[in-house]
């Protein structure tokens, strides 16, 4: 057996180069033993000499002809924005998928798998301009060549928001391709820019606005390039819920500003939100006493308890508060003081180990909220407030809140399906009292949001943004789901057995506008297709990417497209023969000399 | 060639005067002149046309053409010999080219007439077709309901603006405030009337003036407006926008502050102003020159106005004068402000401004104001040492006694009891003493036990711990205790500072007997000090101070006054159960839940309505006249309650718009109270997530 990799071609030409030397030795040799008359001439000797040495070229060849030089023409597909490629060469075909514009010279196919169908021995394939749509993205085969345009100017990634609560702020993210430098603006339902952002190429940016009242909305995203012309535009659908308000009790060990606040506050957003002041000796303030037993705790979605609270509950109190944690419920812990070796240790065990001088420091909020403040409104500076210098050096939790510095002012972490969060400022009403209700409505509005008990109303899930004509794909569908078109036509939903638990669907908007989904628990989620026409990059760019993802990995340059195909050795088998049957002749021919 | 210019040019006058069936018509009548005008041309090019032309041109053929298109059997002899030679010299025939030769001529000067008049119809206004199609409707519909065939805005702005009066055609305009509009509009067929209706106040009948309607009005306030005939159907509201005149603006030239220093030697002063306005500012303006005289509080004003005559124009006049400073009785010391009043020109009533004031100061030191001002510092000496000084020092020196030769130890005893003797003299005056010496006189001098600022009633007076080491302490954190045992402003300190109480210790009435008998041991115990230091035994002395310094401080305390802060009733404490540990009922059951003020639920509703959302969502009602009620009542709050107005007309008449429905809806984006942020409950995770969640401790 011969293993992999063993040449045989050196030993070959070894055996062979043996033997023509042996041959012309032997042809000298002869030579010289020969009768001087006998002898043969000098031509007749060096042409039997250059035959046996062709000989053995030629029996090299045919054993191992030389590899095929014609060209196996490469596949070239055309996709969006393709150019006329100048570099094809004879053998190369060109095709133009339905994407492509009026090409010259190339073969229309209504897809790619049909132009591999067509053209089976293709000896590669390569992809030209913006890439495969999603419909080829399938049947690609692997070892795609795939050299990228330049990223498209516009947006080419956006995060939408996810739906909001009434009057809280959201956050729109994105980058942009290739834009040098621009500005994003977010502009309201009414027309009035509330965000401005500037923007370079690579660099991310965030944009915030606020919701108002529950219902859709339709904000605009405007992408501005450096001369101010608008360049792209996206509608960014906000869609504002009315959820039922979490039912949040305060726990606390004193009476104070803090909580009077949040009772106001949580007044004015329609939470239930009741404080128990245990002021010590079983006298009691506030809303009236909340017994911690398992069965209340189960009523409640989440728990804001300080640290002088913490210390007076009794140790199957905090069990009971503990227990009730992992089974879902939120649980704010609220240092106002310096806390005590037995309630770090108690807190490190909930998963909130923190450390550090536990002194009261000041500290700013940063400026920049998401309360959806207009950037042209003129800042006025937030004021000092005072957190408890405490930290979490484990690296699992995750800061809500972080001052300008990077400390951390607000983290949580999971505990079973609850959650437990820190929050470490001491004075938050002082934003209220210096006339900053929203920024201190929308930080409290985080803090509940994100540590609240989940909401037992799920809806579907959809990737955004849904662009017309392109697949969506929605999951978590329960049951039958019917999707409702602008039109009022309704289609029904088939389910991917593939997808399993996530039950997911797949959905190709052919209109402008919300749709609805309704599925077979009678919930509603509504979304909105817009047309990827105003904003093209982002759909360029996805399809760029995906194919880049098909695309071969190893970088290599695809230069070499001609196949290594071994050749025929026929040719040069009939030469070897000639060749012989010359040395044949030659050998066996007397010359007739003078016969007497 | 020649004709296919007139088609083009039929075809497109059909066009543009008919539109398409014009233009099948051009075509048609085109082509069929073409046709006729072609057989009109090839008429002449009959046999005869072809044998002269084959006559002409082949003399191989000799003149005898013709006996080629006889009948072969009919010719004989030497015809029959002639044919047949021309027969066989007929390829020759074949080289000639017998097609007339191109009218060069005729066919440029065709194309280039066509090519004009084909631009001309095209460029001619349009108007001529809506003429035609008023015209064609005439003929058409006279019975139908009556249609606006034209409107025209005629405004004329007020005459002081000085604004030319211009016509429009669109409905929605802008006038200047006071502006009369006067609305022209063409109704065909004639209505009965017709009125220009304004949805909050009385309508405005058009008058029937030849064939349109005319009516007229003053716009002092934007106002909505639609016309309305009967059968017309509904229009839209049209909006008139108000641009309101704006007062003047006085900027004074040339000055970078409102304060101007004299320079040394300037003897004249030309203040430079402008004003600008939006239509034109009167040329006569007044300035007003105010010159104080005098300095403290012998200060003199003289008042004066000065009229002045703008120049340049209208809207940007600039008034200047010049003003001799002597002459207007400028003094080293004294400020001349200038301040410009101007006023617009506005109809019926005038608009007046009174510009920023210049002060020109004539500083009373001309070297010192020469950059030297900031350098002058006004420092508060400290002329007197306070008691717990006086002991301070006093130990100080007794404890250098061993080291100090006994001369320089009696002056220095003899200092300190001169400083006590100031001290008591300054107390002294409290109690009505009259001043020993020429000192003091009347006016009280500051002290250092005088506090830098009020003393505070809780003021906690805990005495310096007693240092071993002498510190020559006045200016430095100084004795914040406040042994002075009235506020300053208080009306004794206003007495003690600028009168004298001629009273004796005894009756003076400005203490209560308590206080004034603390004060007057004090002063005794002040005294006995005095006598002790400038004897030279400062140790005998100390008891004295030391004594003075507790009596000052009773006295200090004793005028303290403890107000109850308001806003705050306890309740009264039941004694009852006073430390009895019952603490049964001894706080409030609950806390009284902050009551939100109602909000407005008319818009929220209406947003919600106007959503697009298919589904269970669509469908509810749009509660367009609640909510118009609510635009009416909420008109101050509102950024543009006129557009929301014509926004919710348009609605009302229009309900299948979806233009008109997404207009209304931002409008009432900025309408919608922007709500205090509430809590969006997180999603609860799938079961694999929550399989995940309880795996995870």
């Amino acid at each position: 057996m011969i293993g992999e990799g063993f040449d045989p071609r050196p030993w070959t030409i070894a055996v062979i180069g043996l033997g023509v030397l042996l041959g012309i030795v032997r042809l000298l040799l002869w030579q010289r033993s020969a009768p001087v008359a006998g002898r043969s001439t000098h031509l007749r000797l060096g042409s039997l000499a250059g035959l046996q040495a062709a000989a053995g070229l030629l029996l090299f060849l045919s054993l191992f002809p030389p590899s095929d030089t014609i060209r196996a023409g490469a596949l070239f597909v055309a996709t969006a924005d393709t150019r006329p490629p100048a570099d094809l060469q004879p053998g190369d075909v060109l095709v133009a998928l339905p994407e492509a514009g009026r090409i010259e010279g190339a073969v229309r196919v209504p897809d790619l798998a049909t132009a591999l169908r067509r053209y089976p021995d293709a000896s590669g394939i390569r992809i030209l301009g913006q890439g495969l749509p999603p419909r080829d993205q399938d049947s690609a085969p692997k070892d795609l060549i795939y050299e990228p345009p330049a990223a498209p100017r516009g947006l080419i990634d956006i995060a939408l928001p996810r739906p909001v609560a009434a009057g809280a702020g959201f956050a729109v993210g994105g980058q942009v391709g290739s834009l040098p430098r621009g500005a994003i603006e977010l502009v309201d339902p009414a027309g009035a820019v509330v965000s401005r952002k500037p923007v370079a190429a690579g660099t991310r940016f965030i944009v915030t606005g606020s919701a108002r009242t529950p219902g859709l909305s339709l904000f605009t995203l405007r992408l501005r390039a450096g001369g101010g012309e608008v360049l792209e535009t996206l509608l960014v659908p906000v869609q504002t819920r009315s959820d039922s308000p979490p039912r949040i009790r305060v726990l606390t060990g004193a009476p104070g500003a803090e909580t009077k606040f949040l009772r106001r506050w949580a007044g004015d957003a329609g939470i239930d939100l009741a404080v128990d002041i245990d002021v010590g000796a079983g006298v009691q303030l506030g809303d009236g006493r909340m017994p911690l037993t398992r069965a209340s705790l189960a009523e409640v979605d989440l728990v804001v308890i300080d640290d002088r609270r913490w210390e007076s509950l009794a140790t199957g109190e905090r069990e009971v508060l503990t227990a009730a944690v992992s089974g879902g419920l939120g649980l704010l812990l609220r240092p106002t003081g310096a806390l005590s070796p037995t309630s770090r240790r108690e807190w490190a065990a909930l998963g909130l180990p923190l450390s550090g001088p536990d002194e009261g420091v000041a500290t700013r909020l940063e400026a920049d909220s998401a309360a959806g403040q207009t950037d042209a409104r003129t800042r006025v500076a937030l004021p000092e407030l005072t957190r408890r210098d405490l930290a979490d050096p484990g690296s699992d939790a995750v800061s809500l809140l972080k001052s300008p510095d990077g400390t951390a002012l607000a983290s949580w972490r999971a505990r079973g399906r609850g959650r437990v969060g820190v929050w470490t400022i001491t004075d938050s009403y002082a934003l209220i009292l210096t006339g900053e209700e929203r920024r201190y409505a929308d930080l409290w509005s985080l803090l509940f949001s994100t540590l609240a008990r989940a909401s037992d109303d799920s809806q579907v899930q959809l990737d955004d943004p849904v662009l017309t004509g392109q697949r969506t794909r929605l999951c978590g569908i329960d049951g039958t789901a019917t999707i409702l078109a602008p039109d009022g036509t309704r289609r029904t939903l088939l389910i991917d057995p593939i997808a399993g638990d996530g039950a997911c669907g797949a959905f190709w908007p052919t209109e402008d506008g919300w749709h609805v989904v309704q599925d077979g628990q009678g919930r509603e989620t509504p979304f909105f297709a817009q047309s990827a026409k105003s904003a093209p990059s982002l759909a360029a760019w996805t399809t760029r990417q995906s194919t880049l993802a098909l695309a071969r990995t190893d970088g290599s340059t695809p230069n070499n497209s001609t196949t290594g195909s071994p050749g025929s050795s026929w040719p040069w088998f009939a030469g070897l023969l000639v060749c012989v049957a010359l040395l044949w002749w030659l050998e066996r021919r007397r010359p007739v000399r003078d016969t007497p | 060639m020649i004709g296919l210019p007139v088609l083009v040019c039929l075809t497109v006058l059909g066009w543009r005067l008919l539109g398409l069936p014009g233009l099948f018509a051009g075509v048609l009548i085109g082509c069929s002149g073409l046709a006729a005008f072609a057989l009109h041309r090839i008429r002449p090019l009959d046999r005869d046309w072809l044998i002269r032309q084959l006559d002409d041109r082949l003399p191989q053929f000799e003149d005898s053409s013709a006996l080629l298109f006889q009948d072969p059997s009919q010719a004989n002899g030497l015809v029959a010999l002639q044919r047949n030679r021309l027969l066989s010299r007929l390829p020759q025939a074949a080289q000639i080219d017998l097609s007339p030769d191109w009218s060069r001529r005729t066919i440029s000067v065709m194309w280039a007439a066509g090519a004009l008049l084909t631009v001309v119809v095209l460029a001619f206004p349009r108007g001529e077709q809506a003429l035609r199609a008023e015209s064609t409707d005439d003929t058409a519909a006279v019975t139908g309901p009556p249609r606006i065939s034209g409107t025209r805005l005629r405004i004329t702005p007020p005459a002081y603006t000085g604004l030319p009066v211009r016509e429009q055609t669109a409905l929605d305009a802008r006038v200047p405030q006071g502006s009369r509009v006067a609305w022209t509009v063409g109704l065909d067929p004639a209505p009965l009337s017709a009125a220009v209706t304004f949805p909050d106040s009385v309508p405005l009948a058009l008058a029937k003036v030849a064939s349109s309607w005319m009516a007229e009005r003053t716009i002092d306030a934007p106002l909505l407006y639609r016309i309305e005939a009967p059968g017309l159907a509904r229009q839209r509201l049209s909006r008139i926008d108000v641009v309101i005149d704006a007062p003047p603006e006085v900027r004074p030239e040339g000055m970078d502050s409102q304060l101007l220093m004299v320079r040394p030697g300037q003897t004249r002063w030309t203040p430079v102003f402008e004003a600008t306005d939006d239509y034109g500012v009167q040329s006569a303006a007044s300035l007003r020159i105010t010159v104080t005289q005098g300095n403290g509080e012998n200060i003199t004003v003289i008042q004066r106005s000065l009229g002045l005559t703008g120049s340049g124009p209208a809207r940007e006049r600039r008034f200047s004068t010049s003003l001799d400073l002597v002459g207007e009785g400028m003094a080293p010391g004294s400020d001349l402000i200038v301040q410009l009043v101007v006023s617009d020109n506005r109809a019926p009533d005038r608009q007046t401004v009174e510009g920023p004031s210049i002060i020109l100061r004539w500083p009373s030191d001309l070297v010192l104001a020469d950059g030297l001002d900031g350098l002058a510092q006004p420092v508060m000496p400290a002329y007197f040492r306070s008691q717990r000084q006086i002991i301070i020092d006093t130990e100080a020196l007794v404890a250098q006694r061993r080291r100090l030769p006994a001369d320089p130890f009696v002056d220095r005893s003899n200092a300190i009891g001169e400083d006590q003797a100031q001290l008591r003299l300054r107390y002294g005056q409290f109690m009505g003493e009259e001043a020993e010496g020429g000192g003091g006189g009347g006016l009280a001098l500051p002290t250092n036990d005088e506090p830098a600022r009020p003393a505070l009633p809780t003021n906690d007076d805990v005495p310096a711990p007693r240092r071993a080491a002498p510190v020559e302490d006045h200016t430095g954190h100084g004795h914040a205790e406040g042994e002075h045992p009235v506020e300053p402003g208080s009306p004794e300190a206003v007495l003690a500072q600028y009168g004298h109480a001629h009273d004796t210790g005894e009756s003076a009435t400005l203490f209560d007997p308590g206080t004034r008998s603390t004060l007057a041991q004090a002063l005794d115990a002040m005294w006995s000090s005095e006598r002790a230091l400038r004897q030279g035994r400062p140790e005998d002395a100390l008891p004295f101070a030391n004594r003075a310094l507790e009596l000052l401080k009773d006295a200090q305390q004793a005028t303290r006054i403890f107000l109850p802060r308001t806003g705050s009733r306890l309740p009264p404490i039941d004694l009852s159960r006073r430390l009895s540990g019952d603490r049964e009922g001894i706080v409030a059951d609950r806390l009284i839940r902050p009551i939100r003020p109602p909000v407005d639920t008319v818009p929220f509703q209406a947003w919600r309505a106007l959503e697009e959302r298919p589904g269970s969502g669509r469908g509810a009602p749009l509660p367009l006249s609640e909510l118009e009620r609510w635009v009416a009542s909420n008109r101050g709050r509102l950024t543009d309650p006129l557009a929301l107005t014509a926004a919710i007309d348009t609605v009302r008449n229009e309900p299948a718009c979806l233009a008109c429905r997404r207009r209304l809806r931002a409008l009432l984006w900025n309408a919608l109270e922007q709500p205090s942020a509430s809590v969006q409950r997180r999603q609860a995770p799938d079961e694999r997530g929550r399989r995940y969640l309880d795996a995870l401790r």
